[in-house]
């Protein structure tokens, strides 16, 4: 039908194809010429970009040079009323005459306008004290909102003092919470892992990060401390999640049968934290941190990396991973760490079946299931390596614990 | 080489006579365990986890100076003369308001209270509040000679009262009672020996005498039997009929709920299995292989499973 409309404009003649062939070189020509018009004219954009910052640069240097010989005033004229009052201190009368009486007048005046004068019949030392504490305060605050005017002109300038990231920055007291936790797992909650040195392993923690570019730590770094804090995993017992991260975890407290890399002592440590480090002192950036967009290579990414990999490596027999069934879009994503890190390093030698649980939230969309595309593309690369594959929808045990927060809910109705 | 050699031995014998042995080797004067090692890193890096990932409702608490004041108590102090009274800095200096509803006192069942308090998410217990965190599970106790801190062992109640732990333990469930407001709930073990409400426990001794008249509404005793284990106490018999007298006599209300549903499923998940555990399947679960076995399973385990 659409072709139909076509022949509606008649076949033009060839003579004319030609003559359209010209009408539309010269177009092209035009829009060419255009297009170089407005690169030149881009061009002179960034040639007075660039200029305007130099001069910004210069204002900025002229303002810290100003505020350097204001900063040399002041001082002399401290001393000089110092010296004064010293010399002074007999005509000591309660102060009705300042010397400068427009500073006090007008907020507006410039800060220069109001440098004390050195010479300046002085009578009242109190008094002038008084007005120096004041003038001080007028210079730093004018210098201040100068330099802050100035600040939103000059980002880039900005970003050489200080990094800013976009994720959260060091988790605050780090240190303590890190040992403290190295002690609480070696103490209390694991003791048959055996003795562990935890002041060597927060320096080989620290190491890694600390006075680093928070875009080049490699999962490599981590060696030591990986080698610090390892222990068996248990057969069994491991549990690999995706997207359930709070369900996985109230599930293995409840039911310890099962181990997940935060159960154990390398994840235990790190579990919640955030840490980078900067070029600058003190070498920890508690203001922000690289995420996992702006730089792959952060110190936390390559962290939980390296952490997942030997999490993999160790875990032996019967091996559960824990997915969300009630997201929309894919279950278990191929970028996800379980099938990009974890799955790879499982070793069909030591590692005999895995099995999967996709638990839809109670009364939420039920929207994957052990046969939705992920989960089978999944089952398909366990397979491929030989692994013995099983699926689970709504897993009982983890459906029951689900059902402690839902208990009124028509699914979680007891039959009695 | 006989020099050499025994030179050898003795650095061996000295290098295997570490700090924990020779201290090991020595008398132990308390029948209780000793106080926790490097008791400091762990109460004082619990303090920061709280406030930072925890709870981190709770701000400005001066980590460092809790530590001062926990230490202040008991350290090179006869360990059977610690007052409660002695914790009162400590006390103060961890307090935080405690939401109201979300208190939960118990007897007998820990364990069971913590994994349904979920991290004071849910509920906040006296363990989950920063003053019992900081401490839960472990041990200390002074001695006044030494490092003044006794790791070898440390007195037990029975062996004198006024030990560090419990005289810590006392005022810090007296002030969580004295601060808990609205719906007070308790949960006790009706399979437990002594009783769901036994006589001198935290709850009959420090925590009910100290409820605030005007700030509780209201008490929801839940007595949970264990699976499998014996119900030997229940809503309205034994020991939970006195402590309903108690509270009568108070002129508080009350509901004493046996099994408490929620719980009971808590409970079920590490017997998912057992009769009492059945909740209906997801629908879902039903696949289209099922159909073929499912009539064969329902006639097997009839009585067992239920397919709402």
């Amino acid at each position: 039908m659409a072709e139909e409309g076509k022949p509606a404009w008649g076949d033009p003649p060839r003579v004319v194809t030609l003559d359209m062939l010209w009408h539309s070189m010269e177009k092209m020509q035009n829009l060419i010429l255009n297009s170089i018009q407005e690169t030149k004219k881009l061009a002179t954009t960034v040639d007075q970009l660039s200029k305007s910052m130099e001069k910004l640069k210069q204002d900025l240097k002229d303002q810290e040079k100003h505020s350097q010989e204001e900063t040399v005033k002041i001082k002399e004229n401290v001393s000089a009323v110092i010296k004064d009052s010293v010399n002074m201190r007999h005509v000591a009368t309660e102060g009705q005459n300042f010397p400068l009486p427009h500073c006090r007048r007008a907020q507006n005046v410039p800060s220069e306008s109001c440098a004390l004068h050195p010479t300046s019949q002085v009578p009242l030392p109190g008094g002038i004290i008084l007005v120096l504490l004041i003038l001080i305060a007028v210079v730093a605050s004018v210098a201040a909102v100068r330099a802050k005017k100035h600040q939103p002109d000059s980002n880039l300038l900005a970003v050489e003092v200080e990094e800013h990231w976009k994720g959260g920055g060091t988790t605050r007291n780090l240190q303590e919470i890190i040992v403290g936790r190295c002690y609480d797992y070696v103490r209390a909650a694991s003791p048959w892992i055996g003795e562990k040195n935890c002041a060597h392993i927060w320096e080989e923690f620290q190491n890694v990060f600390v006075y680093k570019n928070p875009c080049s730590v490699m999962k490599e770094d981590y060696q030591r401390l990986m080698d610090l804090t390892s222990h068996p995993i248990p057969c069994n017992k491991s549990m690999f999640w995706s997207k359930t991260n709070d369900l996985v975890h109230q599930y293995t407290k409840a039911s310890p049968d099962f181990v997940t890399l935060e159960n154990t002592m390398l994840g235990y440590l790190a579990d919640g934290l955030t840490w980078c480090g900067k070029l600058s002192s003190p070498g920890i950036n508690h203001q922000s941190c690289p995420s996992w967009r702006e730089c792959e290579d952060n110190p936390v990414s390559s962290f939980w990396k390296i952490a997942s990999e030997s999490f993999a490596k160790a875990s032996c027999g019967v091996v559960q991973v824990m997915l969300n069934g009630s997201l929309s879009g894919v279950s278990i994503s191929k970028n996800s760490l379980f099938r990009s890190v974890e799955v790879p390093h499982f070793n069909p030698n030591k590692i005999s079946e895995v099995r999967v649980w996709v638990i839809d939230d109670v009364g939420g969309p039920d929207s994957e299931s052990c046969d939705s595309q992920s989960v089978m593309e999944l089952e398909n690369e366990l397979k491929e390596r030989n692994f013995k594959y099983s699926c689970f929808d709504n897993y009982r045990p983890v459906r029951l614990l689900q059902c402690v927060r839902n208990p009124d809910h028509a699914e979680c109705k007891f039959c009695s | 080489m006989n020099s050499c050699c025994s030179g050898l031995f003795v650095s061996i014998f000295l290098s295997l006579m570490s700090a924990t042995q020779v201290q090991a080797l020595g008398s132990k004067q308390w029948n209780g365990e000793g106080t926790s090692l490097n008791l400091e890193s762990i109460v004082t890096g619990r303090c920061y986890d709280y406030i930072q990932t925890v709870n981190p409702t709770v701000r400005n608490k001066n980590c460092s100076a809790i530590w001062e004041a926990l230490k202040q108590a008991f350290v090179y102090k006869d360990p059977c003369s610690v007052l409660p009274s002695d914790y009162e800095l400590l006390i103060n200096l961890t307090l935080h308001e405690i939401p109201p509803n979300k208190s939960l006192f118990w007897e007998n069942n820990k364990h069971l209270v913590h994994k349904y308090a979920n991290k004071g998410l849910h509920y906040m217990p006296l363990g989950d509040s920063l003053t019992g965190w900081i401490v839960d599970n472990l041990n200390w106790c002074g001695k006044p000679n030494g490092s003044g801190i006794d790791y070898i062992s440390c007195p037990t109640t029975e062996e004198c009262e006024h030990n560090p732990v419990e005289s810590f333990w006392r005022i810090a469930s007296v002030t969580y009672a004295k601060q808990s407001s609205g719906v007070i709930h308790t949960m006790l073990n009706g399979s437990a020996l002594g009783g769901a409400f036994p006589n001198n426990s935290f709850f009959a001794d420090y925590e009910l005498p100290n409820f605030q008249k005007d700030c509780v509404s209201h008490f929801e005793i839940w007595v949970m039997d264990d699976i499998e284990g014996a119900d030997l106490d229940s809503c309205g018999r034994g020991s939970i009929k006195v402590l309903e007298d108690i509270l009568s006599s108070k002129g508080y209300s009350y509901t004493c709920i046996d099994n408490y549903t929620p719980v009971r499923i808590l409970q079920c998940v590490d017997f998912p299995s057992h009769p009492e555990c059945a909740i209906p399947s997801d629908s879902s679960i039903i696949k289209p292989w099922m159909t073929l076995f499912l009539p064969l399973l329902i006639t097997i385990n009839h009585g067992q499973m239920c397919f709402g």
